[in-house]
């Protein structure tokens, strides 16, 4: 299993709504508003590196997403 | 309130018995969700649940606390 942390920055005023659309993307456990450097902060767990690429994809097309960055877990624990 | 707190590391703590104490003491605290070392900008992301920016804080200072921590920087959830 594979976590991800992506963080996201959105248009002015979309951050509410993408941050719930990102929570009902598959493989987002939650999704939040935040305040800081970034928009919005996801908590990702996909069964494997391919699935996570899949994650990123789906929320850099959400409506309102200008840029995202990912944070993938390292397989250590 | 959720939060989240993106750590750097001081770059002699990068070996693997290291991320495992780290992440031993960062269970530790309070209101922690979920904690792990990731690749890119960071060194390691803690989740936290807290009742209010005030003890998000306390939480997230807690974390800045633990030997080895470099910095730490705090996305708190905008209510």
């Amino acid at each position: 299993m594979t976590k991800a942390c992506i963080l996201l920055k959105v248009r002015p005023g979309k951050e509410k709504g993408v941050a719930e659309l990102a929570a009902k993307v598959a493989g987002v456990r939650f999704a939040f508003v935040t305040l800081g450097r970034f928009d919005v902060a996801a908590a990702v767990e996909t069964r494997d590196y391919d699935a996570l690429e899949k994650v990123v994809d789906d929320l850099n097309r959400l409506e309102g997403v200008a840029v995202s960055e990912t944070l993938p877990a390292l397989g250590v624990k | 309130m959720r939060g989240l707190v993106l750590v750097k590391q001081e770059k002699q703590t990068t070996g693997l018995a290291y991320v495992q104490s780290f992440h031993e003491a960062v269970r530790r605290i309070e209101g922690v969700v979920d904690a792990y070392p990731v690749y890119g900008r960071f060194d390691d992301v803690v989740f936290l649940e807290a009742d209010d920016y005030r003890a998000l804080l306390e939480q997230s200072g807690r974390v800045l606390q633990i030997p080895g921590v470099k910095s730490t920087e705090t996305l708190p959830e905008r209510l």
